[in-house]
C-alpha cells in the first residue's frame, strides 16, 4: 500500500508540473509564477516552503535528543508571518510590480543601487541553496529508497528527477501549484500523526507523567540544552525568518496587498499545525522509548522507527506522503531562486547582459539538482555542514539589508556591503569554529552573526551614511 | 526605534556572551518588538507582544522545576506553549489583520 501511496503522489506532483508548463512563458511567469497568487495558495506555498523535511524527520528526532528545548525553533510560528507582513510585504510586492524585480538580488540592487551588494546576496543564496537543497535531496533518497525497495542513490535519483522535472518545465508556477497540493498533505499527515500519538500514548496527560517519571529536564523549557541555545534558536527561527529568500520571495508573488489581509493569522495556525508533528511525534516516539515499545540507535530514526513498527501502514503512507512534501516544497522554491540567482543576478552583478530567455533559466535549474544530487551523493559531510550553515547564511546575509534596509531611508550601499559580507563571512567562521570544537559560546554559532550583522548595519547606517555623503558632496 | 533595535542587539550579544540570563531574555524579546515595531502600526499590540513573551520568559527562567500537571502537561511546559505559541496568535496576526487598512494606505 505505502509504495502504491507514494507512486500516486509523485505521479501528482508531476501532472500539476506538466499542466503548468503552458503557464511559464518569460521570466515573471517562471521566476514569480505570474504574479498572480492569491490568500490560499500564498498561505500554502509559503508556508510548504518553510516548514522543510526537518520538521517532519529532524524535529522529533531532536525532541528525543534535547526535549522540548527544541520546539524553540517552531515556536514563532505564531507570529513571523505577521512581521514578514509589516516589515517585507509591501516594499517587496511594490518593488516586483513597479520596479520589475523578479529576485532578492534585484530587490537589492533597486533599493541600494549596489551591484557589489545584489552579487555578495547572490553568492549567499547560492551558497544557502546547494546546502539547503542538498540535504533535501539526501533525505529524499533515504527516505524513497527503502519505500521503493531500491537503493537510496536510486531513491535520490527519483525523487530528484520528478522534482526536477516538474522544476524545470513548470518554474514557479509549478512550484506554487504542486505547494498547494503538498501544503494540504502535510496538514492532514500532521493532525493525523498527532491524534495517533495522544491515541497510542493514552493521551497527554499519560505521555506527560511517564516522560516526568524517568526523565524530567524532557519536558522543562531549556531542555539539555540549557536557556542560551534554546533562546538563540528561538531569537534566529523568529528573526532570521525574515531573510530565507524562497520564503519571502512568495510576497513578490502576490497579485495585490489586499490579499495579504488574513494572510499572517491563516500562515500561523497551518504552520502551528504543522508544528504538531514535533510535540506529538516528539513525545510518542519518547514515551514509546522510556517504556521499552520502541527501540532506535540515534534520535533521528525516532520517527522512521515509529512509522514502520508502531503506526497503521494508512498513517505510514499518509506520513511518508508528507515528508515528501515537506521535502519537495521547499527544494522546488530553492531551485528556483538558485536558477534566479545563476542566470539573471550574478551576470548583472558583475556586469554580463542578462538572458530573457527561459530556456537558459530552465538548463541552470537542471544544471542546480544535479550538483546539487552530486554533492549530497559524494560529499555527504560537507553537504550536511552546508546544511546547517544554509539558514544561518540567509538569516545574516540577508535579514539586515532586508527587514530593515527596506524599512530604513537612511542606509546606503555602503551599509548593505558591509553587512551582507559580514553575515556571510562571520557565519561561515562561527560554524567552522563550532565544528572544530574552538566556539565555546552557548549561544549559536547562527545567532550571534545574525545579531552582530544586525549590528553592522545599524552601525553603517548611522555612521557612515553620513561620511560618504560628505566624500560625495566634497 | 532603530536605537532601541540597536540596543537590545548589543545587550542581547552582549548578555550571550556573559551568560546574563535575564538581560538576554529581555534583550531578545526587546529586539523582536523593536524590528516589528519599525512597521507595525498599532504600538498597543508591540506593547502586548513584549508583555506577554517577555513575562512568559521571565517565568519560565524563574519557574520552580515543577512536576504538576495542568492538561495533561507540566506547568513551565504548558506556561511555554500557551504563552510564546498560542497567546501571540492573537496578538499580532489579529492586530494586523485589524490594522490592514490603515498599514496598506501608510506611505
Amino acid at each position: 500500500m505505502i509504495p502504491a501511496v507514494i507512486f500516486a503522489y509523485l505521479a501528482a506532483c508531476t501532472a500539476v508540473g506538466l499542466w503548468a508548463i503552458r503557464r511559464s512563458r518569460d521570466g515573471r511567469d517562471f521566476f514569480l509564477a505570474g504574479r498572480g497568487l492569491g490568500l490560499p495558495t500564498a498561505v500554502l506555498a509559503t508556508m510548504s516552503s518553510i516548514m522543510s523535511g526537518f520538521v517532519f524527520v529532524g524535529g522529533p528526532g531532536l525532541f528525543n535528543s534535547v526535549g522540548l528545548a527544541s520546539f524553540w525553533i517552531v515556536i514563532s510560528s505564531s507570529f513571523t508571518g505577521a512581521m514578514m507582513c509589516w516589515l517585507l510585504a509591501k516594499p517587496l510586492q511594490g518593488l516586483a510590480a513597479h520596479s520589475g524585480c523578479l529576485s532578492i538580488p534585484d530587490v537589492i540592487n533597486a533599493r541600494f543601487g549596489c551591484r557589489f551588494s545584489s552579487g555578495a546576496a547572490s553568492v549567499a543564496i547560492l551558497i544557502g541553496v546547494v546546502g539547503y537543497l542538498g540535504t533535501q535531496l539526501l533525505a529524499l533518497g533515504i527516505l524513497l529508497g527503502p519505500i521503493l525497495g531500491i537503493s537510496q542513490e536510486s531513491g535520490l535519483l527519483v525523487g530528484g528527477s520528478v522534482l526536477a522535472l516538474y522544476t524545470v518545465c513548470g518554474g514557479m508556477w509549478a512550484a506554487v501549484k504542486t505547494d498547494v497540493l503538498q501544503g494540504l498533505v502535510m496538514l492532514t499527515c500532521a493532525v493525523a500523526i498527532f491524534c495517533f500519538a495522544l491515541y497510542t500514548g493514552g493521551g497527554l496527560g499519560h505521555i506527560s507523567e511517564t516522560i516526568v517519571r524517568h526523565s524530567p529536564s524532557t519536558l522543562s523549557p531549556w531542555g539539555s540544552v540549557g536557556l542560551f541555545t534554546a533562546q538563540s534558536w528561538f531569537f534566529l527561527f523568529a528573526v532570521g525568518s525574515l531573510g530565507q529568500p524562497h520564503v519571502i520571495q512568495k510576497f513578490m508573488m502576490v497579485r495585490d496587498l489586499s490579499v495579504l489581509r488574513h494572510f499572517p493569522w491563516i500562515l500561523a495556525l497551518s504552520m502551528m499545525i504543522c508544528g504538531l508533528t514535533w510535540l506529538g511525534g516528539g513525545m510518542i516516539t519518547k514515551y514509546l522509548a522510556i517504556t521499552g515499545q520502541l527501540h532506535f540507535s540515534k534520535p533521528d530514526d525516532a520517527m522512521s522507527t515509529f512509522l514502520v513498527g508502531v503506526a497503521p501502514s494508512w498513517l505510514t503512507g499518509l506520513t511518508y506522503a508528507g515528508i515528501l512534501s515537506a521535502i519537495m516544497s521547499t527544494a522546488d522554491s530553492l531551485s528556483n531562486i538558485g536558477s534566479a540567482a545563476l542566470t539573471r543576478d550574478l551576470p548583472a552583478a558583475i556586469g554580463l547582459k542578462v538572458q530573457s530567455r527561459l530556456i537558459g533559466a530552465r538548463v541552470v535549474t537542471l544544471v542546480i539538482f544535479a550538483l546539487a544530487g552530486l554533492f549530497a551523493l559524494y560529499m555527504e559531510s560537507l553537504v550536511a555542514y552546508l546544511g546547517v550553515l544554509a539558514f544561518g547564511v540567509f538569516a545574516s546575509a540577508l535579514t539586515p539589508v532586508l527587514a530593515l534596509g527596506l524599512n530604513w531611508d537612511r542606509p546606503n550601499r555602503w551599509a548593505s556591503r558591509s553587512s551582507i559580507v559580514f553575515g556571510v563571512a562571520s557565519c561561515v567562521v562561527f560554524e567552522a569554529l563550532s565544528r572544530m570544537g574552538l566556539y565555546n559560546l552557548r549561544l549559536s554559532p547562527a545567532a550571534l552573526s545574525l545579531a552582530l550583522s544586525f549590528l553592522v548595519f545599524i552601525l553603517a547606517g548611522l555612521f557612515l551614511a553620513k561620511e560618504v555623503q560628505h566624500e560625495v558632496e566634497s | 526605534m532603530i536605537y532601541l533595535l540597536g540596543a537590545s542587539f548589543v545587550l542581547f550579544v552582549i548578555s550571550g556572551i556573559l551568560e546574563l540570563e535575564l538581560l538576554f531574555l529581555l534583550s531578545l524579546v526587546t529586539a523582536i518588538a523593536s524590528l516589528a515595531g519599525l512597521r507595525c502600526p498599532a504600538k498597543g499590540a508591540l506593547l502586548a507582544f513584549w508583555f506577554c513573551v517577555g513575562s512568559v520568559l521571565t517565568f519560565l527562567l524563574y519557574a520552580w522545576p515543577g512536576n504538576a500537571l495542568i492538561f495533561g502537561l507540566p506547568v513551565p511546559a504548558l506556561v511555554m506553549l500557551a504563552g510564546i505559541w498560542i497567546a501571540p496568535l492573537f496578538i499580532w496576526p489579529l492586530a494586523f489583520t485589524r490594522g490592514f487598512k490603515r498599514w496598506v494606505n501608510k506611505r
